[in-house]
């Protein structure tokens, strides 16, 4: 059978593993991305705090306890290989009670599915955390002072004012981010979990047509990023497009940003 | 908040850093309803760091800040702030809003107004500053003028008592400041009450009905602009009136 034969072949007998491969590959990312953003959030807001001279002591003792945790999260998370993290989670669990292969609220999210959305999420926040610090860094002091002068309290500051534009600054990296999830979920099929790169196991064990199984995976993963891509700079472009055209009144009418 | 004049009574303010850099040593002044008060003196005489205490944007090493006869450190920072506006030389604009999302943000979370008024109250300051056709613009989209009418306005949607401005034309070129400068004009006729630290002589000389002089942290003359001008003792202050803006006793 030539390669061409195989891979039809594959498509039509396993077609099914792949698309199931690629839901569970498109969930771990969405969700890994999109929860480890907001946790990312949180942690960045965390490791930014600020200890005033004049903070009471126990404010003082709070900040940095906060800023500690923070740091200790992220540097743990980004400095362990996520596949070694899995394996933690996955056998730690165990040891503290949680079986994951036990757990089970469908066929889908099943107790692999929840460890690798976990370990995906969490890991992901690290990143995350230090992408919206770095974009919040960027955001100009005096915005802060502005909003603060007219009475808005730090937290309303940080949620309407710093956070949109250091989510707006770090668009790209977030995207960036994005496209790595999709590729490095493949890593969590060491727990068990039959992502997209698992399910060539599944569909070629008997038939030995690893060449096409792989080939398939390797142009659905680059179909996946190079949309993501297309996405994230026509998102931005738009984002430029908006600042070049003033006369564009629609475009500018933030009324139901103003509602919110 | 119990209603008595001065508005705000500043006694004593002093502001170091690290406990060796002195940057204002024992202000005292009031600032009482409708007063009008231009700050001058040379750049690192402490003018900014002033009026940033007095916001509570920087926090005074020493002395006492009352607003309506209250030390402000007794009452709740945000309500205080809402009621003493601040304009900056470098506008800060919330990039993220559109002008009248400017004016209209502030005004939803901390006075809590609902949206249609909020927008009412918005787009009447936005008129009042000339910038009404131009609310929906991002505000990367308007000029430098225009960002800090929009400042003036989004303050002024606050119904604040007070006023400051931070060398609000400093930033601007001539065409541009003496567009900002008539909005200012105007919020003087209303009776607005503000302090503003200017290098505009003429424009302090004519508007204002106090003049503060300051240099290396100290408040060398508190008067009407005609005796800081015409009869100041001070020879520092006359010295620098004379060097720098050509105004001979």
């Amino acid at each position: 059978m030539s390669l061409i034969e195989q891979i039809v072949y594959l498509l039509n007998n396993y077609g099914s593993y792949f698309v199931k491969g690629l839901l569970a590959t498109l969930v771990l990312a969405i969700i890994g991305t999109l929860v480890g953003l907001f946790l990312g959030i949180i942690f960045a807001l965390l490791r930014n705090l600020k200890i005033n001279k004049q903070d009471k002591a126990f404010v003082k003792f709070l900040k940095g306890l906060g800023k500690t945790l923070a740091t200790i999260h992220i540097e743990l998370w980004r400095g362990i290989p996520m596949m070694v993290q899995a394996m933690l989670v996955f056998f730690g669990g165990a040891s503290i009670g949680i079986v994951w292969s036990a757990l089970g609220f469908s066929s889908f999210f099943n107790g692999y599915m929840i460890c690798g959305l976990f370990v995906i999420t969490v890991n992901t926040s690290a990143y995350m955390a230090e992408i919206v610090r770095s974009g919040m860094n960027g955001v100009e002091d005096g915005q802060m002072e502005a909003a603060r002068s007219l009475g808005m309290t730090y937290m309303q500051t940080i949620w309407k004012v710093v956070i949109p534009q250091a989510l707006k600054n770090s668009l790209p990296t977030i995207g960036n981010e994005f496209i790595v999830n999709i590729k490095d979920s493949s890593v969590l099929n060491v727990i068990g979990l039959t992502e997209l790169y698992a399910s060539v196991s599944a569909a070629t064990n008997r038939n030995y047509f690893q060449i096409a199984g792989y080939l398939i995976v390797a142009v659905i993963y680059l179909l996946l990023t190079l949309c993501t891509s297309l996405i994230i700079r026509q998102l931005s472009k738009e984002k430029k497009n908006g600042i070049s055209n003033p006369f564009n009144v629609k475009h500018f009418d933030e009324n139901k940003e103003v509602s919110k | 908040m119990k209603k008595s004049n001065p508005i705000i009574s500043i006694k004593n303010l002093a502001k170091s850093y690290d406990d060796q850099t002195h940057v204002l040593k024992n202000i005292s002044f009031d600032i009482n309803k409708g007063d009008v008060i231009s700050v001058i003196g040379p750049s690192g005489a402490g003018k900014s760091t002033m009026l940033r205490c007095i916001n509570q944007l920087e926090i005074p090493s020493k002395g006492t800040i009352e607003f309506h006869g209250e030390n402000i450190d007794t009452l709740n920072i945000n309500t205080y702030r809402s009621h003493v506006g601040m304009v900056f030389q470098s506008f800060n604009l919330f990039n993220n809003r559109s002008v009248l999302g400017n004016c209209v943000l502030p005004q939803r979370t901390v006075l809590k107004r609902s949206k249609k008024e909020a927008e009412k109250i918005a787009i009447e300051n936005l008129n009042l500053v000339g910038m009404g056709k131009r609310m929906h613009f991002r505000t990367n989209n308007i000029s430098g003028g225009e960002k800090q009418r929009v400042a003036i306005a989004r303050a002024l949607c606050m119904n604040p008592e007070v006023l400051l401005f931070d060398e609000p034309t400093s930033a601007l070129d001539p065409e541009m400041t003496s567009s900002v400068l008539e909005v200012i004009k105007t919020l003087v006729k209303s009776g607005m009450t503000m302090v503003v630290v200017t290098h505009e002589m003429q424009f302090a000389k004519a508007v204002a009905n106090k003049l503060i002089f300051m240099e290396h942290g100290y408040l060398l003359a508190n008067d009407t602009p005609e005796n800081v001008f015409n009869s100041c003792k001070d020879e520092r202050v006359n010295t620098f009136l004379h060097q720098e803006y050509n105004i001979d006793n």
